[in-house]
């Protein structure tokens, strides 16, 4: 009865915690839809792979959301022809580098700063290998889940003929005696909203994450409470103190549950007192990378393959540079 | 994959990199863990602490051999204390609050980490320092130069610093929690030459104490700077008190207009909030969390919020006649009841309503104040002697352990009124006021009165002590002795 007590006050705890965080960021990537031009963004997004995908890491401080709203984000800036290395920092980054995220887990970790500038540092620096190495291939077809590889080709003309007929692309037959005319990117994008229309859009969109992203902080903190009442202390602690072992459980335990990182440093908060800083470390950088749930949005985006090399090389790197902070800095 | 296919330039890099990756993590791996347990944080170091600060906190970068540190973590000066655990986190929580006016070391050394049942690599040599307030009080000077200025005594530099200005005589003041402001009562010196007396045209004021703050985020204020906090053309500010968050003030006001209007108000010292009329009351003392004021009222003592919107009247003791003070953490208060046989009884009520007696006397009750530990109460009292015709009100403090009822100490003291004591925050001392005179303060300021401020040293052992302790009188003239915390 008196585990169940605890169980229930970590749970209430680390809520009450954290619900104010997810709010925020709920509210703030809502009301960005409508002021962030994203035809603008793409537009000045550097060509050059490392440069891209560094820039890419850090458009989250324009795009605060976390692993759940960055998928759909990155698909759309993919469909409108931003750089691959661009869209995978993005995708990568976003959800940690981003204000609410690095302010949340300052909230968390103010007595630890070391943790705060090293998780956004070694996202930024996965973000931009994993980038990097998506820029190698310049033909994203085999990568690429087709309807979104369609719709990428279907929007830049690939051969110019001189004659607009001729390059290829949607057209939109005119009136008659009228040239047809090309869809272009403009003509694609929806016309402008009337302010109504951007407060529906903001509250639907509030609505709708909170319902997504609540219920997964619920499900979150139950099992964060769940784990550090059930489990016997004894086990916590030895998988807690084991240099390597403890970054293997946390990016585990990362990748199963689905917590968002707005509110993610809360949760490895009350694993700090038993855990190595690489392992935290481990989570709040792994986690918002991988998780099963973003694995399955990212499946509307790329091909297995590619999901397969984002993983491998993000786990690999996040495994060594933690490993690295456990063996020779705390 | 399949094989058959030409890798793609993806395939390539990717695989490259990760076969890379793969070699430098197995380097890594077997290049072992070169970093030492040792202490990761130490919560107090190098702070300047109070005695509100009552436990620290020493992390470790991991799992250490428990019994081992709980042997080997020596403080000096000694500070008796308990230790707990989570983690790899220690706290030492303080059996009582450090003594002030010390530098403290903590040490740690020849300890291992653990490592499943054994132990592993020995711990870097840990060394923290925190250090204590000097030991100060601030008096009401009674010397001819400076009649009637708030001075601050400093043991440690035995330098008294005079902050207040020679035009105001000060009757009263309350110092705040931090030490850095202290608030007072005074009346202006042509006034009092009219023959007025001071609690007439009284005013209240702060003043900066010029003390170093102990956090770094509050700014240093130097001493002396001035505010007129409440003014005397309205209302007769009769008294006040300050509550311990330092930013409220409860004062108990006349209206010159019609005395009838005998009120408590809030006046918050930041200005957050506006002028605020309580109830009318009579003696009365501010609750430890700063919320509520606990009032004589009619026949019982009352308690209720400072800010009247949030109810109305929360509690009501009719068997009580007025309330001395609270523990620091509000689990106790020290009350009063009047007896039908004329006699005056101290009790401790906690939260939980439960009542205890402490003593009785035929005398007054003047003063009660909780031990930093809650277990021992330290009374200013008197008892009443009579001898044929003449009766008079001998005064004497005494110490008294709240669970035994044991008399721990009882010192007698000079007979006068008005006199006031002051327990030091780290409960080692209680300082008291001797006037030579036997007159009423207001007297004292306007005749030529000298104070005389006493000092009694408080074992730190005073439940075990058997040895008598003695009062000795300070080379100062003053008066309402109050320690700064």
């Amino acid at each position: 009865m008196e585990q169940l007590n605890n169980a229930f006050t970590l749970f209430l705890s680390l809520l009450v915690e954290a619900i104010p965080f997810l709010l925020l960021g709920v509210l703030l990537s809502s009301v960005l839809l409508i002021f962030i031009d994203e035809r603008w963004l793409i537009k000045h997004m550097p060509k050059h792979p490392v440069l891209g995908a560094f820039v890419g890491s850090c458009i989250g401080f324009l795009f605060p959301v976390c692993e759940c709203g960055n998928v759909p984000v990155a698909r759309r800036l993919i469909m409108q022809g931003v750089p691959m290395p661009v869209a995978i920092g993005f995708l990568l980054a976003a959800p940690t580098v981003n204000p609410i995220v690095i302010w949340s887990t300052w909230i968390a970790f103010r007595d630890r700063p070391e943790i705060v500038i090293l998780r956004v540092v070694f996202s930024l620096i996965i973000a931009t290998i994993v980038g990097y190495v998506f820029s190698v291939q310049k033909d994203l077809k085999p990568i690429l889940q087709p309807a979104i590889a369609l719709g990428m080709i279907r929007s830049q003309p690939k051969i110019k003929t001189g004659s607009s007929l001729l390059d290829g692309g949607d057209f939109m037959l005119g009136n008659a005696g009228a040239a047809a005319k090309r869809m272009t990117q403009e003509m694609m994008q929806p016309p402008k909203r009337s302010i109504r229309d951007n407060i529906n859009l903001v509250v639907d969109n509030v609505i709708q994450e909170l319902r997504e992203l609540g219920g997964v902080l619920v499900l979150g903190s139950a099992v964060a409470a769940a784990i550090q009442t059930l489990t016997p202390r004894e086990l916590i602690v030895s998988l807690g103190e084991g240099p390597i072992l403890s970054i293997v459980v946390m990016m585990i335990l990362a990748g199963s549950i689905s917590i968002c990182s707005t509110v993610d440093s809360f949760f490895a908060l009350s694993f700090a007192a038993t855990f190595t800083s690489g392992s935290l470390l481990a989570f709040l950088v792994f986690g918002p990378m991988f998780d099963l749930k973003s694995i399955g949005l990212m499946l509307s985006i790329f091909k297995p393959k590619a999901i397969f090399y984002i993983f491998a090389i993000a786990t690999q790197l996040t495994f060594l540079f933690t490993l690295f902070v456990n063996f020779n800095v705390s | 994959m399949n094989p058959s296919k030409p890798l793609l330039p993806i395939d390539r890099i990717a695989l490259t990199l990760m076969a890379g990756l793969a070699m430098i993590t197995i380097i890594l791996l077997w290049s072992g863990d070169r970093t030492l347990p040792q202490v990761r944080d130490f919560n107090w170091q190098n702070r300047n602490i109070s005695a509100e600060d009552t436990a620290f906190t020493l992390t470790f970068n991991r799992s250490i051999d428990r019994a081992s540190v709980e042997k080997q973590l020596k403080i000096q000066p000694p500070l008796p204390g308990k230790i707990s655990w989570a983690g790899s986190k220690l706290a030492y929580t303080l059996s009582n609050p450090a003594p002030y006016g010390n530098r403290y070391q903590v040490s740690l050394q020849g300890v291992r980490e653990a490592i499943g049942k054994g132990t592993g690599k020995e711990i870097v040599q840990f060394q923290g320092r925190f250090r204590t307030p000097d030991r100060m009080f601030a008096y009401i000077s009674s010397a001819t130069a400076d009649k009637g200025r708030i001075t601050i005594y400093n043991f440690k530099t035995q330098k008294p610093t005079i902050i207040t200005p020679a035009g105001l005589v000060v009757t009263d003041f309350k110092v705040d929690s931090q030490s850095q402001k202290i608030i007072f009562t005074a009346a202006d010196t042509k006034t009092l030459q009219n023959n007025q007396p001071a609690i007439a045209s009284q005013q209240v004021y702060s003043v900066t104490t010029g003390i170093v703050p102990r956090d770094n985020d509050t700014q240093f204020t130097p001493a002396g700077k001035l505010e007129l906090i409440l003014d005397n053309r309205d209302y007769q500010n009769v008294k006040f008190d300050l509550a311990p968050d330092g930013n409220k003030l409860v004062v108990q006001r006349i209206n010159r207009k019609d005395p009838r209007d005998f009120a408590l108000w809030v006046v918050t010292l930041d200005k957050s909030a506006p002028l605020v009329k309580l109830k009318q009351s009579g003696d009365f003392a501010i609750t430890s969390d700063s919320s509520e004021v606990a009032a004589s009222v009619g026949q019982g003592v009352s308690i209720f919020p400072l800010t009247p919107t949030t109810g109305s009247n929360l509690d009501f003791l009719p068997k009580f006649g007025n309330v001395l003070s609270f523990a620091h953490d509000g689990s106790a208060a020290a009350m009063v009841q009047y007896n039908s046989d004329y006699t005056k009884s101290l009790f401790i009520v906690n939260n939980q309503g439960n009542e205890q007696q402490i003593f009785k006397t035929n005398g007054s009750i003047l003063d009660a104040r909780f031990s930093p530990g809650k277990d021992i109460i330290y009374c200013l009292a008197t008892e009443l002697k009579t001898t044929g015709e003449n009766s008079r009100e001998e005064p004497y403090l005494t110490a008294i352990d709240i669970k035994t009822q044991k008399i721990l100490l009882m010192t007698l003291l000079p007979i006068q009124q008005g006199i006031q004591m002051s327990l030091s925050p780290d409960g080692l001392a209680v300082m008291f006021d001797g006037i030579d005179k036997g007159d009423n303060t207001n007297q004292i300021i306007q005749g030529g009165s000298t104070g005389i401020l006493w000092l009694l040293p408080i074992p730190p052992n005073i439940h075990e002590s058997t040895t008598a302790v003695k009062a000795e009188q300070l080379p100062l003239s003053g008066w309402h002795p109050r320690w700064m915390t």
